[in-house]
């Protein structure tokens, strides 16, 4: 059976390098992912209003386009993961919510698909040791803090993919990659999330009087400074919105915080794709997508 | 409803359609029109004079859009007037015009982007997808498709899935939130055509054959021919390009976009 795959649309808009590497990473594994077909933004958040049918109406259509593809679907990005295993969770638990969307979307969907991350995937269908094993490129100079957010593990209930306080699916993955993993214990704080869109970056240079009281800058500095301090090159996520907050958001923390070191931050599926000796230039580790360049960082450490 | 009834056909009122006959609604006033016209026809019939709400007879110009139901069925539908041919039972509703958000724009100043179209219509971020417009597409575009690549920036892939819109407007007419499909199908769509579709080379040779006046001649000997002549002519033209091509060739050609 065909695997369906459900990018979503910042996969195709500002994190491509995060696309691109999980199509590339799992073909050079022997998966071909099939596109979900027809598929829309998946609501980017879950609402969370009880009787708001109609933000579910667009999960749970493109997980009945994905039953069309295979009884799985693997996404990446960790918001859709998070609105697309929710729904699916309400689908299965919720009868009289699944009869009015199925009539609505005119489309039968019984939550009869599984909704997988990719790191799941690696780890189920690939298998870590694999993984390990088919790396063209020595990771062991390569130190990364590995950070979940909140998208991927809350509520626990729901989600299951992994203990929501101290997680450890991607410290596995990272290991078996042959990293340096850092034991980090901010790996689960809030990156301040959707309150990024408030305001502009210039105001969020943790001015009190923004929009976000600087919320922002505030929580990444937290987050990062502890990778920083324990040493790690990079930090390592699947969120394109954490990676657009706390790479963002380095200017104004350097500003307000007096010798804070910068830190590039990537995609685990990128640095994969880099060690499994894929061409490196083909998944956005550069200055056009990142506020910190980490191509410095990847060519000294995993490159050489 | 810009249009108005001369009175002469105002049938009574029937419960049993005679023979040959349909029964039909046109504002909620019941009509028996004889079986196989088209919606358009069937209001002329029924002594409407269409004033506004009908062109080009042909289903192209999207001016007919119509909402209409059936006895027994909740469902609201669409057609185009002057394309459908009555069924027995239809209510009638004509949507002539609809005030939906236009926007103005130079579209030299523009980029193939999300940008361009976000600015010029900000509301149509407002989409939840719940796919309404696509349930009263006559056309039977993958209207929410268009939108949801519009939304992620996908210019060309939202001009080629709306490509075959009229602009009859029956998708914002039903819009929940108020956005104006028709109109992003058709900026994307002019920002593909200038910004991102290949340019057709024989378009501009043949532009600048007609810039050194490589036919003049030809059209001024045509003006001055007798009728008869021209007819001749005409009748004997040239109606495939000499090259011979089978008609596969010519249309794998025209998708791979080269310019055989």
């Amino acid at each position: 059976m065909e695997i369906a795959y459900f990018p979503g649309c910042t996969l195709r808009a500002s994190a491509i390098g995060l696309d691109d590497s999980v199509r590339d990473t799992a073909a050079a594994f022997g998966f071909d992912f099939k596109e979900v077909p027809d598929w829309t933004c998946c609501g980017a958040t879950f609402n969370l209003a009880v009787d708001n049918i109609m933000a579910l109406a667009p999960p749970i259509r493109i997980l009945a386009n994905a039953k069309t593809v295979g009884d799985r679907v693997v996404t990446v990005c960790a918001g859709c993961y998070n609105v697309l295993k929710r729904a699916n969770y309400t689908v299965r638990n919720d009868a009289e919510k699944r009869k009015k969307i199925s009539d609505f979307i005119e489309m039968e969907y019984e939550g009869d698909v599984e909704v997988v991350h990719y790191i799941e995937f690696l780890r189920d269908d690939v298998g870590f040791d694999r993984i390990g094993k088919e790396l063209k490129k020595k990771l062991d100079q390569v130190k990364v803090a590995p950070y979940y957010g909140c998208q991927l593990l809350r509520p626990e209930e729901e989600l299951q993919f992994d203990d929501a306080e101290d997680p450890m699916l991607m410290d596995d993955l990272l290991k078996a990659m042959g990293c340096d993993v850092i034991d980090f214990p901010h790996k689960v704080e809030c990156c301040g999330a959707f309150l990024t869109v408030c305001t502009d970056l210039e105001a969020r240079s943790a001015a009190k009087d923004d929009d976000t009281g600087g919320a922002v800058s505030e929580c990444s500095y937290t987050i990062l400074d502890a990778a920083v301090k324990r040493g790690a090159d990079f930090v390592v996520l699947s969120c394109p919105l954490c990676l657009y907050n706390l790479d963002s958001a380095q200017d104004a923390i350097e500003k307000e915080h007096h010798g804070f070191k910068k830190i590039p931050i990537i995609y685990f599926s990128q640095l994969l794709a880099v060690a499994l000796g894929l061409d490196p230039k083909k998944y956005a580790l550069d200055s056009a997508h990142h506020y910190v360049d980490p191509s410095g960082v990847v060519k000294a450490k995993v490159l050489s | 409803m810009a249009a108005k009834t001369s009175g002469k056909a105002g049938n009574a009122a029937v419960d049993e359609s005679p023979a040959g006959m349909v029964k039909i609604y046109i504002m909620g006033k019941q009509y028996a029109v004889p079986e196989g016209l088209t919606i358009q026809k069937a209001l002329e019939y029924a002594g409407l004079t269409l004033l506004r709400g009908c062109g080009c007879r042909g289903g192209f110009c999207g001016a007919c859009g119509t909402v209409y139901r059936t006895e027994g069925d909740y469902k609201l539908k669409v057609a185009l007037a002057c394309q459908t041919v009555v069924e027995d039972g239809m209510y009638l509703t004509q949507i002539p015009f609809y005030p939906a958000n236009k926007a103005i724009y130079d579209i030299e100043k523009l980029t193939p982007s999300l940008e361009s179209l976000v600015q010029a219509y900000p509301e149509f971020m407002r989409c939840v997808q719940c796919n309404t417009c696509r349930k009263v597409c006559p056309q039977d575009i993958e209207v929410m498709q268009y939108m949801a690549t519009a939304m992620r920036g996908d210019i060309a892939k939202t001009a080629d899935l709306s490509f075959d819109c009229i602009m009859c407007g029956l998708c914002a007419s039903r819009c929940p939130a108020d956005t104006v499909q028709y109109y992003v199908g058709i900026l994307a769509r002019r920002l593909y055509g200038k910004y991102v579709a290949p340019e057709a080379k024989h378009l501009a040779d043949r532009l600048g054959e007609l810039d050194t006046g490589k036919f003049d001649k030809e059209i001024d000997d045509m003006i001055k021919m007798k009728q008869e002549d021209l007819r001749k002519l005409y009748d004997t033209r040239d109606i495939e390009p000499a090259e011979e091509t089978t008609e596969t060739e010519a249309v794998s050609a025209t998708e791979a976009g080269t310019d055989k």
